[in-house]
Protein backbone atom coordinates (compact mmCIF):
# COMPACT_ATOMS: atom_id res chain seq x y z
CA UNK A 1 0.00 0.00 0.00
CA UNK A 2 1.44 3.41 -0.87
CA UNK A 3 1.79 6.00 1.87
CA UNK A 4 0.02 8.90 1.91
CA UNK A 5 0.54 12.18 0.59
CA UNK A 6 2.49 14.08 2.96
CA UNK A 7 3.94 17.90 2.52
CA UNK A 8 6.46 17.83 5.20
CA UNK A 9 8.29 15.17 4.02
CA UNK A 10 8.44 16.56 0.38
CA UNK A 11 9.73 20.40 2.04
CA UNK A 12 12.22 18.21 4.45
CA UNK A 13 13.43 15.76 1.39
CA UNK A 14 14.00 18.87 -0.68
CA UNK A 15 15.67 20.65 2.28
CA UNK A 16 18.45 17.67 2.77
CA UNK A 17 18.60 17.61 -0.99
CA UNK A 18 19.31 21.64 -1.12
CA UNK A 19 21.86 21.27 1.68
CA UNK A 20 23.14 18.14 0.65
CA UNK A 21 23.78 20.20 -2.74
CA UNK A 22 25.27 23.57 -1.35
CA UNK A 23 27.64 21.41 0.67
CA UNK A 24 28.85 19.19 -2.16
CA UNK A 25 29.34 22.84 -4.04
CA UNK A 26 31.30 23.97 -0.96
CA UNK A 27 34.05 21.72 -0.86
CA UNK A 28 34.37 21.83 -4.28
CA UNK A 29 35.08 25.53 -3.91
CA UNK A 30 32.35 26.36 -6.20
CA UNK A 31 30.38 28.39 -3.40
CA UNK A 32 30.15 30.10 0.01
CA UNK A 33 28.07 27.95 1.90
CA UNK A 34 27.27 30.23 4.34
CA UNK A 35 26.63 32.89 1.77
CA UNK A 36 24.51 30.33 -0.13
CA UNK A 37 22.42 29.48 2.86
CA UNK A 38 22.03 32.55 3.66
CA UNK A 39 20.59 33.91 0.27
CA UNK A 40 18.39 30.70 -0.08
CA UNK A 41 16.85 29.03 3.07
CA UNK A 42 13.59 31.50 2.27
CA UNK A 43 13.17 29.06 -0.45
CA UNK A 44 11.95 26.18 1.91
CA UNK A 45 9.04 28.66 2.59
CA UNK A 46 8.11 29.32 -0.75
CA UNK A 47 8.57 25.86 -1.76
CA UNK A 48 6.30 24.52 1.49
CA UNK A 49 3.58 27.42 0.69
CA UNK A 50 3.39 26.24 -2.69
CA UNK A 51 3.37 22.55 -2.05
CA UNK A 52 -0.07 23.55 0.69
CA UNK A 53 -1.71 25.41 -2.09
CA UNK A 54 -1.64 22.41 -4.61
CA UNK A 55 -2.81 20.35 -1.75
CA UNK A 56 -5.52 22.50 -0.47
CA UNK A 57 -6.65 22.89 -4.70
CA UNK A 58 -6.53 18.63 -5.48
CA UNK A 59 -8.45 18.50 -2.28
CA UNK A 60 -11.05 20.78 -3.49
CA UNK A 61 -10.85 19.09 -7.31
CA UNK A 62 -12.05 15.94 -5.55
CA UNK A 63 -14.92 17.11 -3.36
CA UNK A 64 -16.66 18.76 -6.75
CA UNK A 65 -15.35 16.24 -9.92
CA UNK A 66 -14.76 13.57 -7.62
CA UNK A 67 -11.65 12.41 -8.68
CA UNK B 1 -2.81 22.65 12.61
CA UNK B 2 -1.37 19.68 12.50
CA UNK B 3 1.73 19.17 15.15
CA UNK B 4 4.10 17.64 11.97
CA UNK B 5 3.57 21.13 10.25
CA UNK B 6 3.99 23.38 13.60
CA UNK B 7 6.88 21.64 14.34
CA UNK B 8 8.55 21.63 10.94
CA UNK B 9 7.48 25.53 10.48
CA UNK B 10 9.95 25.74 14.09
CA UNK B 11 12.39 23.54 12.42
CA UNK B 12 12.75 25.95 9.30
CA UNK B 13 12.31 29.32 11.11
CA UNK B 14 15.00 27.76 13.39
CA UNK B 15 17.28 26.56 10.67
CA UNK B 16 16.94 30.50 9.27
CA UNK B 17 17.82 32.01 12.56
CA UNK B 18 21.08 30.11 12.80
CA UNK B 19 21.70 31.05 9.09
CA UNK B 20 21.07 34.28 9.78
CA UNK B 21 22.86 34.75 13.06
CA UNK B 22 26.11 32.83 11.75
CA UNK B 23 25.98 34.97 8.67
CA UNK B 24 26.09 38.19 11.14
CA UNK B 25 28.52 37.05 13.26
CA UNK B 26 30.77 36.75 10.54
CA UNK B 27 30.85 40.13 9.21
CA UNK B 28 32.24 40.89 12.31
CA UNK B 29 34.64 38.54 12.95
CA UNK B 30 38.08 38.18 11.18
CA UNK B 31 40.82 35.81 11.10
CA UNK B 32 43.48 36.78 9.14
CA UNK B 33 47.88 38.59 9.21
CA UNK B 34 46.58 40.58 11.53
CA UNK B 35 45.05 38.20 14.21
CA UNK B 36 41.66 37.27 15.42
CA UNK B 37 39.67 40.42 14.93
CA UNK B 38 36.63 40.30 17.10
CA UNK B 39 33.90 43.42 16.44
CA UNK B 40 36.69 45.97 16.28
CA UNK B 41 35.40 47.72 13.45
CA UNK B 42 37.10 49.23 9.99
CA UNK B 43 39.62 51.04 12.76
CA UNK B 44 42.48 48.25 13.87
CA UNK B 45 45.74 46.91 13.08
CA UNK B 46 48.39 48.34 11.56
CA UNK B 47 47.77 51.84 9.63
CA UNK B 48 50.10 54.22 6.90
CA UNK B 49 49.86 58.10 7.38
CA UNK B 50 49.72 60.15 4.11
CA UNK B 51 49.80 63.70 3.41
CA UNK B 52 48.31 65.94 0.89
CA UNK B 53 48.19 69.98 0.39
CA UNK B 54 46.55 71.95 -1.58
CA UNK B 55 45.95 76.00 -1.83
CA UNK B 56 43.05 77.64 -2.75
CA UNK B 57 43.13 81.77 -3.39
CA UNK B 58 39.82 83.28 -2.08
CA UNK B 59 38.16 86.84 -2.25
CA UNK B 60 38.40 89.26 0.63
CA UNK B 61 36.02 88.66 3.11
CA UNK B 62 35.42 84.56 2.36
CA UNK B 63 34.10 82.13 4.73
CA UNK B 64 35.47 78.61 5.39
CA UNK B 65 32.94 75.67 5.58
CA UNK B 66 34.37 72.43 6.66
CA UNK B 67 32.76 69.10 6.77
CA UNK B 68 35.14 66.08 7.89
CA UNK B 69 34.38 62.94 9.84
CA UNK B 70 36.62 60.75 11.79
CA UNK B 71 39.27 62.90 12.08
CA UNK B 72 40.53 66.52 13.78
CA UNK B 73 39.60 69.81 12.26
CA UNK B 74 42.39 72.40 13.19
CA UNK B 75 41.66 76.00 11.40
CA UNK B 76 43.96 79.06 12.37
CA UNK B 77 44.65 82.00 10.93
CA UNK B 78 47.65 82.60 7.96
CA UNK B 79 48.09 84.98 4.96
CA UNK B 80 45.40 86.83 3.18
CA UNK B 81 43.88 85.73 0.00
CA UNK B 82 44.40 82.54 0.17
CA UNK B 83 43.53 79.12 1.77
CA UNK B 84 45.70 76.59 2.70
CA UNK B 85 44.81 72.95 3.28
CA UNK B 86 46.50 70.29 4.44
CA UNK B 87 45.13 66.63 4.79
CA UNK B 88 46.52 63.92 6.90
CA UNK B 89 45.23 60.85 5.57
CA UNK B 90 45.66 57.67 7.91
CA UNK B 91 44.29 54.29 5.98
CA UNK B 92 44.05 50.89 7.87
CA UNK B 93 44.96 47.86 5.94
CA UNK B 94 47.56 45.47 6.07
CA UNK B 95 49.91 46.28 3.70
CA UNK B 96 51.41 49.81 2.76
CA UNK B 97 50.48 49.18 -0.98
CA UNK B 98 47.16 48.41 -0.23
CA UNK B 99 47.43 51.13 1.96
CA UNK B 100 48.70 53.69 -0.63
CA UNK B 101 46.56 52.90 -3.23
CA UNK B 102 43.07 53.52 -1.22
CA UNK B 103 44.92 56.41 -0.26
CA UNK B 104 45.52 57.91 -3.63
CA UNK B 105 41.68 57.68 -3.98
CA UNK B 106 40.78 60.13 -0.63
CA UNK B 107 41.27 63.87 -2.33
CA UNK B 108 40.49 66.86 -1.25
CA UNK B 109 37.40 68.74 -2.41
CA UNK B 110 37.26 72.46 -2.03
CA UNK B 111 34.84 74.39 -4.03
CA UNK B 112 34.17 78.08 -3.74
CA UNK B 113 30.73 78.77 -3.82
CA UNK B 114 29.78 82.12 -4.10
CA UNK B 115 31.51 83.89 -0.99
CA UNK B 116 32.27 80.43 0.74
CA UNK B 117 34.41 77.83 0.68
CA UNK B 118 33.43 74.33 0.91
CA UNK B 119 36.06 71.87 1.90
CA UNK B 120 35.92 68.20 2.83
CA UNK B 121 36.88 64.95 1.34
CA UNK B 122 35.25 62.54 -0.85
CA UNK B 123 34.34 60.11 1.92
CA UNK B 124 30.95 59.76 1.01
CA UNK B 125 31.77 58.41 -2.55
CA UNK B 126 34.13 56.27 -0.89
CA UNK B 127 31.95 54.59 1.33
CA UNK B 128 29.52 54.71 -1.03
CA UNK B 129 31.77 51.63 -3.27
CA UNK B 130 31.45 48.17 -2.11
CA UNK B 131 35.14 47.56 -2.40
CA UNK B 132 36.17 50.26 -0.06
CA UNK B 133 33.73 50.02 2.34
CA UNK B 134 34.93 48.30 4.52
CA UNK B 135 38.16 50.14 4.86
CA UNK B 136 39.02 52.54 7.73
CA UNK B 137 40.49 55.83 7.36
CA UNK B 138 40.98 59.22 9.28
CA UNK B 139 41.15 62.43 7.23
CA UNK B 140 43.02 65.18 9.51
CA UNK B 141 42.03 68.66 8.20
CA UNK B 142 45.17 71.72 8.72
CA UNK B 143 43.63 74.97 7.66
CA UNK B 144 45.09 77.83 7.81
CA UNK B 145 42.79 80.53 6.56
CA UNK B 146 42.72 84.64 6.04
CA UNK B 147 42.72 86.68 9.37
CA UNK B 148 38.92 87.74 9.99
CA UNK B 149 37.18 84.72 8.50
CA UNK B 150 33.80 83.36 9.65
CA UNK B 151 34.68 79.92 10.20
CA UNK B 152 31.50 76.91 10.13
CA UNK B 153 33.09 72.98 10.75
CA UNK B 154 30.79 70.20 11.40
CA UNK B 155 32.49 67.17 12.33
CA UNK B 156 32.37 63.52 13.64
CA UNK B 157 34.70 61.58 15.59
CA UNK B 158 37.51 64.29 15.54
CA UNK B 159 39.03 67.24 17.51
CA UNK B 160 38.38 70.12 16.60
CA UNK B 161 40.00 73.22 17.04
CA UNK B 162 39.40 76.92 15.63
CA UNK B 163 41.62 79.67 16.25
CA UNK B 164 41.81 83.79 15.56
CA UNK B 165 38.37 83.54 13.14
CA UNK B 166 35.85 86.40 13.02
CA UNK B 167 33.36 83.71 13.91
CA UNK B 168 32.93 80.13 14.77
CA UNK B 169 30.06 77.89 14.11
CA UNK B 170 31.28 74.71 15.11
CA UNK B 171 28.97 70.75 15.70
CA UNK B 172 31.09 68.01 16.41
CA UNK B 173 30.94 64.94 18.22
CA UNK B 174 32.99 62.23 19.52
CA UNK B 175 36.33 64.49 20.40
CA UNK B 176 36.94 67.39 22.39
CA UNK B 177 36.31 70.79 20.86
CA UNK B 178 38.34 73.95 21.33
CA UNK B 179 37.45 77.35 20.62
CA UNK B 180 39.86 80.44 21.02
CA UNK B 181 40.00 84.16 20.09
CA UNK B 182 36.85 84.58 17.91
CA UNK B 183 36.35 87.98 17.18
CA UNK B 184 32.12 87.90 17.38
CA UNK B 185 30.01 85.60 17.87
CA UNK B 186 30.33 81.81 18.31
CA UNK B 187 27.95 78.43 18.24
CA UNK B 188 28.96 75.01 19.43
CA UNK B 189 27.63 72.28 19.35
CA UNK B 190 29.37 69.21 21.15
CA UNK B 191 28.27 65.45 22.10
CA UNK B 192 30.72 63.50 23.78
CA UNK B 193 33.25 65.60 23.96
CA UNK B 194 35.02 68.47 26.29
CA UNK B 195 34.00 71.90 24.98
CA UNK B 196 36.67 75.11 25.57
CA UNK B 197 35.79 78.49 24.43
CA UNK B 198 38.17 81.08 25.43
CA UNK B 199 38.18 84.97 24.26
CA UNK B 200 35.27 85.10 22.36
CA UNK B 201 34.37 88.56 21.58
CA UNK B 202 30.72 88.43 20.85
CA UNK B 203 27.66 86.13 21.86
CA UNK B 204 28.19 82.51 22.45
CA UNK B 205 25.85 79.85 22.18
CA UNK B 206 26.84 76.39 23.51
CA UNK B 207 25.18 73.43 23.67
CA UNK B 208 27.00 70.37 24.79
CA UNK B 209 25.69 66.76 25.82
CA UNK B 210 28.00 64.39 27.27
CA UNK B 211 30.95 66.32 28.14
CA UNK B 212 32.99 69.17 29.91
CA UNK B 213 32.28 72.75 29.07
CA UNK B 214 34.18 75.70 30.01
CA UNK B 215 34.43 79.16 29.04
CA UNK B 216 36.66 82.31 30.02
CA UNK B 217 36.48 85.85 28.77
CA UNK B 218 33.70 86.25 26.55
CA UNK B 219 32.33 89.51 25.84
CA UNK B 220 29.14 89.05 24.83
CA UNK B 221 26.09 86.87 26.31
CA UNK B 222 26.73 83.56 26.97
CA UNK B 223 23.98 80.92 26.42
CA UNK B 224 25.09 77.19 28.06
CA UNK B 225 22.54 74.38 27.41
CA UNK B 226 24.62 71.18 28.54
CA UNK B 227 23.45 68.02 29.91
CA UNK B 228 25.78 65.15 31.85
CA UNK B 229 28.70 66.99 32.34
CA UNK B 230 30.83 70.42 34.39
CA UNK B 231 29.91 73.42 33.23
CA UNK B 232 32.95 76.05 34.39
CA UNK B 233 32.62 79.72 33.46
CA UNK B 234 34.59 82.68 34.09
CA UNK B 235 34.44 86.43 33.20
CA UNK B 236 31.59 86.31 30.34
CA UNK B 237 29.06 88.66 30.04
CA UNK B 238 25.50 88.02 31.33
CA UNK B 239 25.11 84.20 31.20
CA UNK B 240 22.76 81.44 31.01
CA UNK B 241 23.46 78.21 31.82
CA UNK B 242 20.78 75.06 31.55
CA UNK B 243 22.52 71.94 32.93
CA UNK B 244 21.90 68.43 34.60
CA UNK B 245 23.93 65.80 35.86
CA UNK B 246 26.74 68.22 36.32
CA UNK B 247 28.66 70.50 38.52
CA UNK B 248 27.98 74.01 37.63
CA UNK B 249 30.93 76.99 38.55
CA UNK B 250 30.59 80.85 37.52
CA UNK B 251 32.83 83.25 38.39
CA UNK B 252 33.29 86.68 36.91
CA UNK B 253 29.78 87.65 35.19
CA UNK B 254 29.13 91.30 33.94
CA UNK B 255 25.41 91.57 33.77
CA UNK B 256 23.04 89.13 34.89
CA UNK B 257 23.32 85.53 35.55
CA UNK B 258 20.42 82.83 35.28
CA UNK B 259 21.01 79.13 36.38
CA UNK B 260 18.94 76.02 35.45
CA UNK B 261 20.69 72.97 37.27
CA UNK B 262 19.67 69.62 37.99
CA UNK B 263 21.25 67.04 40.10
CA UNK B 264 24.45 68.64 40.78
CA UNK B 265 26.12 71.39 42.73
CA UNK B 266 26.19 75.11 41.47
CA UNK B 267 28.76 77.74 42.64
CA UNK B 268 28.61 81.26 41.52
CA UNK B 269 30.85 84.47 42.37
CA UNK B 270 31.40 87.68 41.36
CA UNK B 271 28.39 88.42 39.69
CA UNK B 272 28.04 92.31 38.88
CA UNK B 273 23.97 92.08 37.53
CA UNK B 274 21.22 89.64 39.02
CA UNK B 275 21.05 86.48 39.82
CA UNK B 276 18.29 83.59 39.77
CA UNK B 277 19.46 80.54 40.35
CA UNK B 278 17.55 77.08 40.16
CA UNK B 279 18.61 73.63 41.11
CA UNK B 280 18.31 70.49 42.70
CA UNK B 281 19.68 67.74 44.26
CA UNK B 282 23.13 69.52 44.73
CA UNK B 283 24.04 73.12 47.27
CA UNK B 284 23.85 76.46 45.76
CA UNK B 285 26.88 78.75 46.67
CA UNK B 286 26.43 82.00 45.99
CA UNK B 287 29.21 85.11 46.66
CA UNK B 288 29.32 88.50 45.91
CA UNK B 289 26.11 89.38 43.81
CA UNK B 290 25.55 92.98 42.54
CA UNK B 291 22.09 92.85 42.28
CA UNK B 292 18.63 91.21 43.11
CA UNK B 293 19.39 87.53 43.96
CA UNK B 294 17.04 84.69 43.63
CA UNK B 295 17.64 81.29 44.70
CA UNK B 296 15.76 78.25 45.01
CA UNK B 297 17.15 74.58 45.40
CA UNK B 298 15.48 71.12 46.47
CA UNK B 299 17.25 69.52 48.67
CA UNK B 300 20.60 71.10 48.62
CA UNK B 301 21.93 73.59 50.52
CA UNK B 302 21.99 77.15 50.29
CA UNK B 303 25.30 79.68 50.96
CA UNK B 304 25.23 83.37 50.20
CA UNK B 305 27.87 85.82 51.00
CA UNK B 306 28.06 89.24 50.44
CA UNK B 307 24.96 90.46 48.17
CA UNK B 308 24.46 93.89 47.82
CA UNK B 309 20.60 93.68 47.33
CA UNK B 310 17.62 91.52 48.24
CA UNK B 311 18.03 87.60 48.06
CA UNK B 312 15.31 85.60 48.25
CA UNK B 313 16.19 81.79 48.65
CA UNK B 314 13.79 78.68 49.20
CA UNK B 315 14.91 75.25 49.65
CA UNK B 316 14.01 71.88 51.11
CA UNK B 317 15.85 69.31 53.38
CA UNK B 318 19.12 71.11 54.01
CA UNK B 319 20.10 74.22 55.44
CA UNK B 320 20.75 77.82 54.31
CA UNK B 321 23.33 80.24 55.82
CA UNK B 322 23.93 84.05 54.68
CA UNK B 323 25.90 86.53 54.99
CA UNK B 324 26.47 89.95 54.28
CA UNK B 325 23.30 90.62 52.87
CA UNK B 326 22.69 94.34 51.79
CA UNK B 327 18.44 94.01 50.81
CA UNK B 328 15.84 92.46 52.21
CA UNK B 329 15.64 88.99 52.20
CA UNK B 330 13.12 86.22 52.09
CA UNK B 331 13.71 82.62 53.18
CA UNK B 332 11.57 79.57 53.03
CA UNK B 333 12.88 76.25 54.23
CA UNK B 334 11.35 73.11 54.64
CA UNK B 335 13.06 70.73 57.02
CA UNK B 336 16.19 72.57 57.33
CA UNK B 337 17.22 75.46 59.51
CA UNK B 338 18.79 78.76 58.80
CA UNK B 339 22.04 80.56 59.93
CA UNK B 340 22.42 84.64 59.13
CA UNK B 341 25.44 87.33 60.08
CA UNK B 342 24.75 90.97 59.36
CA UNK B 343 21.22 91.62 57.32
CA UNK B 344 21.34 94.98 56.47
CA UNK B 345 17.47 95.58 55.03
CA UNK B 346 15.72 93.21 57.83
CA UNK B 347 14.73 89.25 57.24
CA UNK B 348 11.17 87.33 56.46
CA UNK B 349 12.29 83.55 57.30
CA UNK B 350 10.33 80.42 57.12
CA UNK B 351 11.69 77.24 58.71
CA UNK B 352 10.96 73.63 60.23
CA UNK B 353 12.66 71.28 61.32
CA UNK B 354 15.82 73.05 62.76
CA UNK B 355 16.97 76.78 64.28
CA UNK B 356 16.88 79.90 62.31
CA UNK B 357 19.57 82.12 64.35
CA UNK B 358 20.02 85.61 62.91
CA UNK B 359 23.72 87.09 64.54
CA UNK B 360 23.36 90.67 63.47
CA UNK B 361 20.23 92.53 62.02
CA UNK B 362 18.55 95.75 61.05
CA UNK B 363 15.57 96.19 60.06
CA UNK B 364 12.37 94.91 60.17
CA UNK B 365 12.39 90.76 60.84
CA UNK B 366 9.85 88.09 60.93
CA UNK B 367 10.62 84.76 61.84
CA UNK B 368 8.29 81.40 61.69
CA UNK B 369 9.81 77.75 62.92
CA UNK B 370 8.25 74.60 63.28
CA UNK B 371 10.34 72.30 64.98
CA UNK B 372 12.80 74.70 65.73
CA UNK B 373 13.81 77.23 67.86
CA UNK B 374 14.94 81.05 67.01
CA UNK B 375 18.04 83.02 68.28
CA UNK B 376 17.86 86.43 67.27
CA UNK B 377 20.36 89.29 68.23
CA UNK B 378 20.30 92.90 66.43
CA UNK B 379 23.40 94.75 64.93
CA UNK B 380 22.70 97.65 67.04
CA UNK B 381 19.39 99.24 68.85
CA UNK B 382 16.14 97.62 68.45
CA UNK B 383 13.95 100.21 66.96
CA UNK B 384 12.52 98.12 64.26
CA UNK B 385 9.42 95.39 65.00
CA UNK B 386 10.49 91.78 65.54
CA UNK B 387 8.20 89.23 65.31
CA UNK B 388 9.12 85.37 66.48
CA UNK B 389 7.59 82.45 66.43
CA UNK B 390 8.68 79.12 67.46
CA UNK B 391 6.90 75.77 68.02
CA UNK B 392 8.69 73.22 69.80
CA UNK B 393 11.42 75.40 70.43
CA UNK B 394 12.88 78.25 72.16
CA UNK B 395 12.72 81.96 71.10
CA UNK B 396 15.66 84.16 72.40
CA UNK B 397 16.23 88.06 71.97
CA UNK B 398 19.21 89.45 72.79
CA UNK B 399 18.74 93.13 73.01
CA UNK B 400 21.29 95.58 72.74
CA UNK B 401 21.67 98.83 74.87
CA UNK B 402 19.93 102.30 73.28
CA UNK B 403 17.08 99.76 72.17
CA UNK B 404 13.76 101.24 71.92
CA UNK B 405 9.83 98.54 71.75
CA UNK B 406 6.87 97.43 73.14
CA UNK B 407 7.65 93.88 74.13
CA UNK B 408 4.79 91.27 74.08
CA UNK B 409 5.96 87.64 74.80
CA UNK B 410 4.19 84.42 75.05
CA UNK B 411 4.75 81.12 75.63
CA UNK B 412 2.26 78.36 75.94
CA UNK B 413 2.89 75.63 77.54
CA UNK B 414 6.44 77.46 77.95
CA UNK B 415 8.12 79.96 80.52
CA UNK B 416 8.60 83.77 79.58
CA UNK B 417 12.03 85.17 81.00
CA UNK B 418 12.87 88.46 80.58
CA UNK B 419 15.94 89.98 82.23
CA UNK B 420 17.56 93.44 80.53
CA UNK B 421 18.11 96.39 82.54
CA UNK B 422 15.28 98.92 81.42
CA UNK B 423 12.85 97.06 80.49
CA UNK B 424 9.84 97.68 82.53
CA UNK B 425 7.27 95.45 82.57
CA UNK B 426 3.73 96.46 82.52
CA UNK B 427 1.89 92.90 82.52
CA UNK B 428 3.25 89.51 83.84
CA UNK B 429 1.04 86.03 84.06
CA UNK B 430 2.04 82.85 83.54
CA UNK B 431 3.86 82.20 80.40
CA UNK B 432 2.85 85.83 79.21
CA UNK B 433 5.06 89.43 79.88
CA UNK B 434 4.46 92.93 78.82
CA UNK B 435 6.17 95.24 78.95
CA UNK B 436 8.26 98.11 77.19
CA UNK B 437 12.12 99.86 77.19
CA UNK B 438 13.14 103.43 76.28
CA UNK B 439 9.72 104.62 76.34
CA UNK B 440 8.34 102.14 73.73
CA UNK B 441 8.22 102.14 70.06
CA UNK B 442 8.23 99.30 67.74
CA UNK B 443 6.38 96.12 68.38
CA UNK B 444 8.24 93.16 69.33
CA UNK B 445 6.22 89.94 69.38
CA UNK B 446 8.19 86.62 70.67
CA UNK B 447 6.24 83.79 70.74
CA UNK B 448 6.66 79.93 71.72
CA UNK B 449 4.50 77.00 71.71
CA UNK B 450 5.71 73.79 73.63
CA UNK B 451 9.02 76.51 74.41
CA UNK B 452 10.46 79.22 76.20
CA UNK B 453 10.80 82.83 75.45
CA UNK B 454 13.77 84.40 76.92
CA UNK B 455 14.78 88.16 76.54
CA UNK B 456 18.17 89.09 77.43
CA UNK B 457 20.56 91.96 77.58
CA UNK B 458 23.34 91.99 74.25
CA UNK B 459 26.30 90.08 75.47
CA UNK B 460 28.27 90.04 72.38
CA UNK B 461 29.06 92.14 69.56
CA UNK B 462 26.54 90.63 66.91
CA UNK B 463 28.14 90.37 63.26
CA UNK B 464 28.19 93.57 61.00
CA UNK B 465 28.90 94.29 57.26
CA UNK B 466 32.13 95.37 57.02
Amino acid sequence: MAAPFSIERIVIGFALLGLGVLWLLANAGRVDLLSALRMWWPLLLVLWGALELVAALSRRGVHRGGF
Amino acid sequence: MKASKIGLLILVFGFGGVVETAWSVRQNIGFGPQGCRVLAGRFYGSSFTYDAKQTQPVPAGAAIEVANAFGGVTVRAGDPGQVSIALRKVVFRPTEEQARAFADQVRINAALEGNVLRVGTNRDELENRSESREVGFETHFELTVPPATAVTVRNEHGRVEVADAASADVTSSFDDVRVQRIAGAARLQARHGDVLAEEIGGDLSLVARHGRVELQDVKGRATVDSEHGDVSAARTGGLVVRASFGDVGVEGVRGDLEVHSQHGPVTARDVSGAATIEGSFGDARIAKIGADLRVEVAHGAIDVEDASAGVVAETSFADVTLARVGGAVQVKVAHGGVTARALEKGAQINASGEDVTIDGFRGEVRVEVERGGANLLPAGALTDPVWASASHGAVRLQVPAGSRFVLDATAQPGEVEVDVPGLVLTSTTAGIAKGEIGGGGASVHLQARNGDVRVQPATTAAAKNP
